[in-house]
């Protein structure tokens, strides 16, 4: 698709190529001379009349002229390109945790900017935390999208989460800044009414881990509860890599092995060594200590010495199995991770709990166990996105409520902003200038030869 | 002689061209002389007077009236006829070789009327001026001389300015001097000259040649340029056609009003007219007096 960024200048353009068309059409020249005995008796007049010609004369020169000018036109009007084929563009903001389901939720999607090309799809980290991350993104990338494609009109906003995120707190401040409605897409399986089975492989003994996981993770039969997760928390280092389906170290949450009847829907294994690091953590060097962990709004507050550090950065975040916090030092180190990965959730803990410790069994603790314990995507707040046809269309910031547009229009972006005027691609504009000056230079060869030659025209 | 003047001349070949008028004294011709003799026609009686001569008395009117008369007759004489034609560039117009041309039509109504002259037992001469100079054929009577004169027309060229009012003063006196022109060059000199010759008894008749892209010009711009005078260059329109042939008329009005106030028989014969007729019209003009 081709647009201008100053269409008026290519008008100019065009007016002086038509300009040059109608002035080959007159012939300004002296009338041909024809001899005549009784000329004195002419009327004196204009030795030079202009006189219109049916045809253009010299239409060589006048292709080269019309060339020139149309694409010095061209060159200095921002001439773009782009695949763009279509009007409307679509931004879709994926959360880490459901971009590996693409093949899911993108069908739902069924908006023609994808066809055209005209559809951004990124893949947001931190939008499971806040989908607000997802408004001010938006507003960036669309005021980008806007000035730098002209053809664009408006602008479609989608946004895929997961059933539960962290915090409402930035959507609700940001919402009000899109000017149009935003669909959310609401991608996972909803929070499941009971709570998940946990059990803990590792070694046999006293571990503070396994006990806490006894006693604070609520009775009753798992089965008559209904269980569909089940959460594989391994401890001991050398059993994460079997023991998958082992039976013999089952604890259930009521300390009643479920039978193995394939209920389980989704299997989350979280690796939390004993001691030692988790795998793709690295050893901390020096050791320190940390006397707070935060997980589900709640901190536990104690004298933890910090051996791991997590080794993924921000650019991890991008992966193809991308990863997010559940839990964190006092100090905002990450200090529990969760990624889901085709159907199967992952989870590494990198704290080290002391043997003798009973910090797990208290009431602060319930955050870092809740988290850890919970299902794949469920470990963080309880916050959960309603229908976003009814959360997302109506504005009522100001006076009565009315129905948001379905679109945003993208004007609205380019206002305020120092419109990109340079063509694209880049070289698009000087090959056009160098087009126009090859043309008025073979022009001018042109017409001198002509006037040697007395050719006419 | 080219074929077309001999389809002229076959057409003019029992047109006679009288003298409008008694000629002077000269060898013997067809034209009525002012002369009187006793040879020729009779005329009137005149009594006899002394020196008479005495053969020239009638006897029988003398048995009858007892009185001496002498017979009186007419003589008749020729009249040479004079062809001063113009050859400047204004005459090859449109062309030299054009059919519908000035030079075209005044050649080949000098080469009738001098055919017609001529078969009356005429002396015709000719005049032929052009850029290049003057050429001249002496008025004779011989056979052949039509034939010449046809020759010494077509081998001149016509180009160049031409002055006609030297060659006029040449024609001697009480002759019968035909001057073929467009008007465009001398023509006051022409003039002129001409009265002088017609007040000492030159009969003069002036054919004022105009080409029919004279009187209306094709075209709907062009720059009119005068083929004697280069200076002489106007823009013609379309919208100029009428006050053009307005000056144009108003001229030639002026040239035949000029040429009849000094005597001259005036006659203005456009291209376009049959060859023949325009001949006819002409020596019809001489004889009966006045213009055509």
């Amino acid at each position: 698709m081709m647009s201008l960024a100053l269409p008026w200048v290519f008008g100019l353009g065009v007016l002086g190529a038509l300009g040059i068309a109608a002035l080959h059409l007159l012939s300004v020249r002296e009338p041909p001379p024809r001899s005549l005995p009784t000329a004195r008796f002419v009327p004196g007049g204009e030795a030079r009349a202009v006189a219109r010609q049916p045809r253009p004369s010299d239409r060589r020169l006048l292709a080269l002229r019309v060339l020139a000018l149309l694409s010095l036109g061209a060159a200095f009007s921002g001439m773009r390109c782009s695949a763009v084929r279509s009007s409307t563009a679509t931004l879709v903001f994926v959360a880490p945790l459901v971009a590996g389901d693409s093949l899911q939720w993108l069908p739902a999607l069924n908006t023609d900017s994808l066809a055209a090309g005209a559809a951004v799809v990124r893949t947001l980290p931190g939008l499971a935390d806040d989908p607000g991350i997802a408004l001010v993104h938006a507003l960036r990338d669309a005021t980008a999208m806007a000035n730098r494609e002209g053809a664009i009109k408006e602008i479609g906003l989608v946004v895929v989460v997961p059933p539960m995120v962290r915090t409402m707190r930035g959507w609700n401040a940001w919402r009000s800044q899109w000017p149009a409605q935003v669909r959310v897409l609401v991608h996972g399986a909803p929070p499941s009414a009971s709570a998940p089975l946990v059990r803990v492989i590792g070694p046999i003994g006293d571990d503070p881990v396994r006990a806490a996981y006894a006693v604070s993770i609520g009775g009753g039969d798992t089965l008559s509860g209904g269980v569909l997760d089940l959460v594989e928390i391994r401890r001991d280092p050398a059993a994460i890599a079997g023991a998958m389906n082992s039976r013999a170290s089952r604890v259930s949450a009521s300390g009643v092995a479920p039978s193995d009847d394939g209920r389980s829907a989704m299997r989350t294994v979280v690796e939390w060594p004993s001691f030692g690091v988790p795998t793709s953590w690295k050893r901390r060097v020096p050791e320190d200590t940390v006397y707070a962990i935060t997980a589900r709004g709640a901190a536990i507050v104690g004298p933890f010495v910090r051996r791991a550090e997590f080794e993924g950065s921000a650019s991890a975040r991008d992966t193809v199995t991308p990863w997010h916090p559940i839990a964190w030092w006092s100090d905002g180190a990450v200090a529990a991770i969760e990624r889901r990965d085709h159907g199967q959730c992952w989870r590494a803990v990198g704290i080290e709990i002391p043997s003798s410790t009973d910090l797990l069994l208290s009431a602060s603790a319930r955050g870092l166990l809740t988290a850890i314990g919970a299902s794949c995507g469920h470990g963080l707040s309880a916050h959960q996105l309603t229908d976003s046809a009814r959360m997302t269309a109506i504005d009522s910031s100001a006076g009565a409520p009315r129905m948001l547009p379905r679109f945003a229009d993208a004007e609205l972006f380019r206002q305020g902003m120092r419109p990109d005027v340079s063509s694209n691609p880049r070289w698009l504009g000087p090959l056009l200038l160098v087009v126009a000056l090859l043309a008025l230079a073979i022009e001018y060869w042109w017409r001198i030869r002509v006037r040697m030659r007395g050719d006419t025209p | 002689m080219r074929a077309s003047y001999g389809a002229l001349l076959d057409a003019l070949r029992s047109v006679r061209w009288p003298s409008r008028r008694a000629v002077g004294p000269a060898a013997p011709g067809t034209h009525r002389s002012r002369q009187r003799g006793t040879a020729g026609e009779f005329t009137e009686y005149r009594l006899y007077r002394q020196g008479d001569d005495p053969r020239a008395l009638d006897w029988k009117l003398l048995a009858r009236s007892d009185r001496a008369f002498v017979r009186v007759t007419d003589d008749r004489a020729i009249l040479p006829t004079w062809f001063v034609v113009d050859a400047s560039a204004s005459m090859a117009f449109p062309t030299a070789d054009a059919i519908d041309g000035k030079w075209t039509v005044a050649r080949a109504l000098t080469i009738g009327m001098a055919a017609v002259a001529h078969g009356s037992g005429d002396p015709v001469g000719l005049l032929v001026a052009s850029g290049d100079g003057a050429r001249q054929l002496s008025a004779r009577t011989r056979r052949g001389t039509v034939a010449v004169m046809a020759t010494m027309l077509d081998e001149s060229p016509c180009a160049g300015a031409a002055a006609l009012a030297p060659l006029i003063a040449r024609i001697p006196l009480r002759s019968r001097l035909v001057i073929l022109s467009d008007a465009l060059g001398d023509e006051d000199a022409q003039r002129q000259v001409a009265a002088t010759a017609i007040a000492a008894g030159t009969r003069v008749i002036y054919v004022h040649l105009v080409a029919q892209a004279e009187l209306d010009p094709e075209g709907t711009l062009f720059e009119a340029r005068d083929p004697e005078v280069d200076a002489v260059r106007q823009i013609y329109r379309a919208v100029d056609r009428a006050a053009y042939q307005k000056n144009f008329s108003t001229f030639r009005a002026q040239v035949a009003e000029r040429w009849r106030r000094i005597g001259a028989t005036y006659a203005e014969v456009c291209t376009t007219e049959d060859l023949a007729h325009a001949v006819r019209r002409l020596i019809a003009a001489d004889v009966g007096g006045g213009g055509a």
